[in-house]
């Protein structure tokens, strides 16, 4: 029950577009043209495979770490293929979805790899994303960190006093740590608004 | 639940575009209306809980864990607007430094739990807690919000897969609602319990429509931007729209059917290649579509000429 | 520089936060606001910062001459800049930078002039080159010292702090009283830190629930056992040895 605690920041090896306006457009009409390519075009997804093995190579990321973070399409995947089985052509197709998810989450992945978040939330605004996404953006990583280190705090502090529960006790208080979270953080944003008052902010 | 990048296809995508972009600027409007200089920093912190609210695991039984979805708890301490652009942050946070959805498919996820789920929880709750008297008669409200948020979602999620062709909606429809139907048991036992909480150590934090109605006026250039966010609406949802054009029973079945029609078409509309023919990203959408918004643009158009007409008359006897 | 009459004041579920407080701070002094915990003390700082909205019932607040009123307010909250107690409420930028340069941003300053003032509030703090650095990655000392060049970047005439020694170890702690002093800003102090407003503060006002209930000269006031007893509070140690390592107080017995 613990949450991972702050976000990736720093950044590896440099390769490939300099700024991070560039290297997000980059990595996004990559992604937009693997994802939108027709299925009987699969053929041609193999070139960004290979650029794709070639930059990682390049880059000196490790390709467990990058099957790690495709773990989470596999429930998806599984569940659309059991759909698909029986369907016409459906090896082509179901791999093919195969393909182009494992695809576009790696080159998500280079990206978060090669580009911290503070970068990412520069290149945003560089961007012209709309202002207020950006300032949300920016402030759910500042402070989901902030959060995190209070909910594990919460729950060590919990733990030095439970011996023994019950599961559906265990829910009951799970759902209360949740509640006393929220309402920390709902405090929280109060007070950060008071202090951004206090700076003269209008 | 976060559809990943290439389950869906292009209509899908920029139907959904269009439908979740309109649907972000009113919630904006909305909530810039009610808490302007607040804005930033709650919706900010709330995110930020939300986001690590879902990141929770609670075990189901049998050595599952399940976690928290958040859409109707959002809408209810928060209200739909602040909810709808809280999950439209997570959903963004988490596809592009976890890649927990796609880039490509981050409108459609953020219909389903943004605008679906959120608008759903919210109309349910609010209409079921009129009956409400005390913090105790809240559990049903709460639960049965939860639940349906998270059935809506899925629903919509199933359409929009069937609906780019990518599994047929009589396959993907009643194993996607079952699964989800159990998801959010686990969903409502966690909101209810923590909403009751809620209540019960600070009532004042639950979102209260009555006490958020101090709108204030709206400013310059408002008519345009209703305008835009309904044509970008109309859009989208005749993009979405589309396949399911002919009878519901299967969209791809549909689908099948027109591309029989296909070697026609192509002489009207010639393909750049000439395997581009799959049903997801047949130009028969294209022209349907294009159809249906050239007459929706057609129809605006005329009903702003009309209006301008209704309107000239007034303001000239309101100089005389 | 800093006066108020019969501030009264309670928070909207009921709660009587401030009785009838009344108190005057003169230009450049250095002022302590002690009292048990919960007596107003944090509440009185967000006041004078207009943070509580407009002093409703009675009372006024004038801060530079200025009247607190709605339009005023701006101009007010420029002079007075106000340190949080927990520096995770004020620093919610991605970076140091951006953070300390949140205040001068809002004043029409050129980048230029927004980066100077950025370095010049940092290198005070002694964190020069901690620009780029992220917040949740410094330690809490250093965290409490980016939020004060915050304040400092924005160049207030009155600085408020709400329990500003309660995250530093003893170094910190030395070398933030040493800042303290070269700072030419009035100054008050809300702490719980006794040595450090003795060490710091010319005068001292006692506040418990929501009363001013002494005021007077720094040593009189702590060096008085039994008003510091009944109000929840202590007399400093250093009130009654000779301390190895710091000057004599002046109301020592």
């Amino acid at each position: 029950m613990r949450i991972d605690g702050p976000f990736p920041t720093a950044a590896k090896e440099r390769f490939g577009p300099r700024s991070p306006a560039r290297r997000i457009v980059f990595a996004f009409a990559w992604v937009a043209l693997i994802a939108l390519l027709p299925a009987r075009l699969w053929i041609w997804q193999l070139p960004s495979a290979f650029a794709l093995i070639f930059v990682t190579r390049k880059l000196g990321v490790s390709f467990t770490a990058l099957g790690k973070r495709t773990l989470l399409i596999w429930p998806f995947v599984g569940f659309t293929a059991l759909g698909l089985l029986g369907q016409p052509e459906w090896h082509l197709r179901v791999g093919n979805l195969v393909l182009k998810a494992v695809l576009s989450i790696w080159i998500l992945s280079l990206l978060t790899q090669t580009t911290s978040v503070i970068e990412l939330i520069a290149g945003l605004r560089r961007l012209h994303f709309p202002a207020i996404w950006v300032e949300l953006f920016a402030f759910l990583v500042r402070y989901a960190s902030v959060l995190a280190t209070e909910w594990n705090r919460m729950q060590l502090a919990r733990e030095a006093r439970t011996f023994h529960l019950p599961s559906r006790e265990r829910w009951r208080l799970l759902a209360q740590s949740l509640g006393c979270l929220f309402i920390r953080a709902y405090e929280r944003a109060e007070r950060i608004h008071q202090a951004m008052l206090a700076r003269g902010y209008r | 639940m976060h559809i990943p990048d290439g389950f869906l296809d292009l209509k899908t995508c920029l139907g959904s575009f269009c439908v979740a972009g309109a649907g972000f600027a009113i919630a904006l409007r909305k909530v810039n209306a009610s808490c302007s200089d607040k804005t930033v920093p709650l919706l900010g912190v709330m995110s930020a809980f939300l986001f690590a609210g879902q990141t929770v695991n609670f075990p189901i039984g049998g050595g599952i864990s399940g976690h928290l979805l958040g859409s109707a708890l959002a809408s209810i301490v928060l209200g739909p607007s602040g909810a709808a652009l809280v999950m439209a942050t997570v959903l963004f946070v988490q596809c592009l430094l976890f890649q927990d959805g796609g880039i490509t498919t981050l409108a459609a996820n953020f219909l389903n739990l943004g605008l679906v789920a959120v608008g759903t929880g919210s109309l349910v709750f609010r209409s079921l807690s009129r009956w409400a008297n005390g913090p105790s008669s809240l559990v049903v409200p709460v639960a049965v919000a939860s639940w349906c948020s998270v059935l809506a979602a899925s629903l919509s999620c199933a359409l929009e897969l069937a609906g780019s062709g990518t599994v047929s909606l009589r396959v993907v429809l009643a194993p996607m609602l079952v699964i989800h139907a159990v998801i959010g048991l686990g969903e409502a036992a966690i909101t209810t319990a923590m909403i009751t909480f809620l209540v019960r150590v600070r009532p004042d934090l639950i979102y209260d429509p009555a006490k958020q109605l101090k709108f204030r006026p709206a400013a310059a250039g408002t008519a345009r931007s209703h305008v835009l966010a309904g044509l970008a609406m109309a859009v989208g949802v005749v993009l979405l729209a589309t396949p399911f054009s002919s009878p519901l029973p299967d969209g791809l079945e549909a689908l099948a059917e027109k591309l029989n029609f296909q070697n026609r078409a192509r002489t009207f509309w010639p393909a750049p290649l000439p395997e581009y023919s799959f049903p997801g990203s047949s130009p028969e959408w294209l022209s349907v579509s294009l159809a249906v918004i050239c007459g929706i643009i057609f129809t605006l158009v005329l009903l702003w000429g009309f209006a301008r007409w209704l309107r000239r008359p007034r303001t000239e006897s309101h100089a005389d | 520089m800093i006066v108020i009459d019969h501030l009264h004041f309670a928070y909207p579920d009921g709660r009587l936060a401030l009785r009838d407080v009344s108190l005057r701070i003169g230009r450049g002094e250095t002022a302590g606001l002690v009292g048990p915990n919960g007596a107003g003390k944090s509440t009185l700082l967000l006041h004078l910062n207009g943070l509580l909205g407009l002093p409703r019932q009675a009372g006024s607040i004038c801060v530079d001459g200025l009247m607190l009123s709605e339009e005023s307010l701006p101009e007010v909250r420029r002079r007075v800049g106000l340190v949080f107690q927990d520096p995770d409420d004020q620093l919610f930028s991605t970076t140091v930078e951006e953070d300390v340069s949140f205040g001068p941003q809002q004043l029409d300053l050129t980048p230029g002039e927004v980066g100077a003032r950025v370095a010049k509030a940092l290198a005070a703090v002694q964190l020069s080159g901690f620009q780029q650095r992220i917040p949740h990655h410094l330690s809490l000392g250093e965290k409490k010292r980016v939020c004060l060049a915050g304040v400092l970047a924005c160049q207030p005439a009155v600085l408020l702090f709400d329990e500003p020694t309660a995250d530093f170890d003893p170094r910190g702690r030395r070398e933030f009283i040493e800042l303290c002093r070269s700072l030419p800003a009035t100054k008050l102090i809300a702490s719980h830190d006794l040595e450090m407003i003795l060490a710091l503060c010319t005068r001292v006002f006692v506040l418990d629930a929501g009363l001013l209930v002494a005021s007077g000269a720094t040593h009189e006031i702590l060096g008085d056992e039994p008003l510091m007893l009944a109000h929840g509070l202590e007399k400093p140690h250093s009130l009654f040895h000779r301390h190895p390592h710091g000057p004599m107080p002046e109301g020592h017995h």
